[in-house]
């Protein structure tokens, strides 16, 4: 890589890249005990040791329950009906070829609920619908939920259901939402006419005068594509209302918490008649820590239905609502001095969202305040913009930062 | 239609009715009640849902159960108890090549195929055997040192010269 010097001190430095002669090695030998930096010799109870787990038995045995391991009897089962454009108007949905199919309990659309009952992982960006309620945000948003004693018959419903949609203007790239927009993917969220959801501002030290008097500086874009979690275990969840009116949702979650208290805000049940069970969770890394529409919409199935329903996601329907990391365009600034010190960093941060907010906030403050990672950075200015987007919504992976 | 599908699972002559499509892995996880065989992808590309057919290792999910029929199965239940755990499970479980364990029973079938056919395996046939499961969690290392561990624990007894048999020591009276 080679740094631009600044006009003044016309001085390029090569810095030599990652060494060419350097051998990837994709699998290391264990170094032995007392050679590696976290596993010492001698006298320690735990460290240097293998711990195990306390369910490895469980689970290499296969006797660890999942949530599709669980099976209740007289379950339904449920299959959802995905939006197949990236930003539309609902005008109609036509569920009465679905609704007379035999062997089909209940269809529920977006329509039939009451849009003031939305949620959120976090309390200041209650965005997210059960169903969607008048327009559809991103290829694999929640249309409409179908209830069956079977998975064939259940699929079929799924197809029969007819939804007449009216295209909007989609966006395509984070940067789109930052100007005025035709039409707004959410209309009472985001600043002004734009898609952006949060600007951030952080700024300490006298970044502008350290960027005049440093001997190097260099500025550099570049894109960060997003990436998926590609957790093994696809979403799963089940609800059922008992008899004694509680309401009782098995999850592949990884926070339980975030469910109940959003199950709460959706069914206007109070939350001592709500129990969310964590089954052992096959992987999330962030991509099964927001309580999700789909969780929402079985809940609710399961309280009309009066009946456990279970709803399991294919792989494909995971990746559209699986969280992943925000894909980013980034300005970055470095000033440097000439033994190599760093003096000021200046970054511009555009980030994409998706459809919803989620953790978008967090991650916004996040990519700041994380990217000078473990250096002394004496001045610093972040400025960036959180933008929606009419694709997945994106969230934390593997931590809240792009 | 349904019909009748004659199976051996895990030692067990079973007669399961399925239509003639049925897939094996639906036939293990809802008519048998093996829910150790786990469903990653549903499309071949995870190896969650792995299995042994007559000993070597097949995705389920891309299995008709109809195929299967008349053949030796065998899935992760089969091995071993938490309090009997077969050599292979320990190792997986004492080594870390099990964190959330959705991968693990996959894993473990293949290793069991792997250690059947070639009972010490170096690095580059591990991981070719393991090259159709995916783990995201581990990173694999461990998963690796776990298949080698479980083939030491695994292998013969090297034969061991018998120690001569040494005259009981005569008690004073
Ligand atoms: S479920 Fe069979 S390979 Fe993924
Ligand atoms: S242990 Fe989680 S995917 Fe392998």
């Amino acid at each position: 890589m080679t740094l631009e010097p600044i006009p003044d001190k016309r001085k390029a430095v090569v810095v030599p890249d990652v060494d060419p002669e350097a051998k990837w090695r994709p699998y290391r030998e264990p170094l032995p005990a007392g050679e590696h930096p976290h596993r010492p010799a001698e006298g320690f109870k735990l460290l240097g040791k293998r711990v195990p787990l306390i369910d490895g038995p469980s689970k290499v045995s296969g006797q660890a329950v999942y949530t599709d391991d669980i099976q209740l009897p007289n379950m339904l089962v449920a299959k959802m009906l995905h939006s197949t454009r990236p930003h539309a108007r609902i005008k109609a949905i036509d569920a009465t070829d679905a609704r007379n199919l035999a062997g089909v309990v209940d269809v529920l659309t977006g329509l039939e609920l009451d849009p003031t009952r939305k949620f959120g992982v976090l309390p200041l960006t209650k965005d997210e619908e059960p169903l969607a309620l008048e327009k559809v945000r991103f290829i694999g948003d929640y249309v409409a939920i179908v209830a069956a004693e079977d998975e064939w018959t259940a699929k079929e419903a799924v197809r029969l259901l007819k939804v007449t949609y009216e295209d909007l203007p989609s966006y395509l790239k984070p940067s789109e939402g930052l100007k005025p927009v035709p039409e707004k993917i959410h209309p009472d969220i985001g600043i002004d006419q734009s898609n952006v959801q949060k600007h951030v501002d952080q700024e300490f030290g006298r970044p502008d005068e350290a960027f005049r008097a440093a001997d190097y500086s260099v500025r550099r874009k570049w894109k960060f594509q997003g990436v998926t979690h590609a957790f093994t275990e696809p979403h799963c969840v089940i609800a059922h209302y008992t008899a004694a009116g509680r309401l009782v949702v098995w999850s592949a979650t990884q926070v339980p918490h975030y469910v109940h208290r959003a199950l709460a805000e959706v069914t206007g049940l109070p939350m001592h008649r709500i129990q969310v069970i964590r089954p052992q969770v096959g992987g999330g890394f962030g991509g099964k820590s927001d309580p999700f529409p789909f969780e929402m919409a079985t809940a609710l199935l399961a309280m009309r239905t009066r009946r456990p329903v279970k709803l399991l996601f294919d792989r494909e329907h995971s990746f559209y609502s699986g969280r992943g990391r925000h894909p980013t365009e980034n300005e970055f600034a470095l000033a440097m001095d000439r033994q190599g010190n760093i003096k000021a960093l200046e970054i511009e941060a555009v980030i994409d969202g998706g459809a919803f907010a989620s953790f978008g906030i967090i991650s916004t403050y996040y990519n700041g305040v994380l990217s000078m990672g473990p250096y002394k950075v004496p001045n610093f200015r972040y400025r960036a913009a959180a933008s929606t987007r009419t694709a997945s919504p994106r969230g934390p992976c593997a931590g809240t930062a792009p | 239609m349904n019909k009748i599908l004659k199976l051996t699972v895990n030692g067990v002559a079973r007669e399961v009715a399925a239509p003639d499509n049925a897939i094996l892995l639906d036939v293990l996880r809802e008519s048998c009640r093996l829910t150790g065989t786990k469903r990653g992808c549903d499309m071949g590309t995870c190896g969650c849902c792995t299995v042994l057919i007559d000993g070597e290792n097949r995705l389920s999910c891309l299995t008709l159960a109809a195929q299967a029929a008349g053949k030796e199965i065998t899935t992760v239940e089969a091995l071993g108890t938490p309090n009997r755990l077969h050599p292979i499970q320990a190792a997986f479980s004492e080594i870390g090549g099990s964190q959330c364990g959705f991968c693990t029973p996959g894993f473990i079938m293949t290793t069991k195929a792997l250690l059947d056919r070639n009972p010490d395996p170096d690095d580059k046939e591990i991981r070719e055997a393991i090259s159709g499961n995916l783990c995201r969690c581990t990173g694999y290392i461990k998963i690796i040192d776990a298949v080698k561990v479980a083939a030491k624990e695994l292998a013969p007894e090297p034969a061991r010269p018998t120690p001569p048999i040494a005259a009981p020591a005569r008690r004073a009276k």
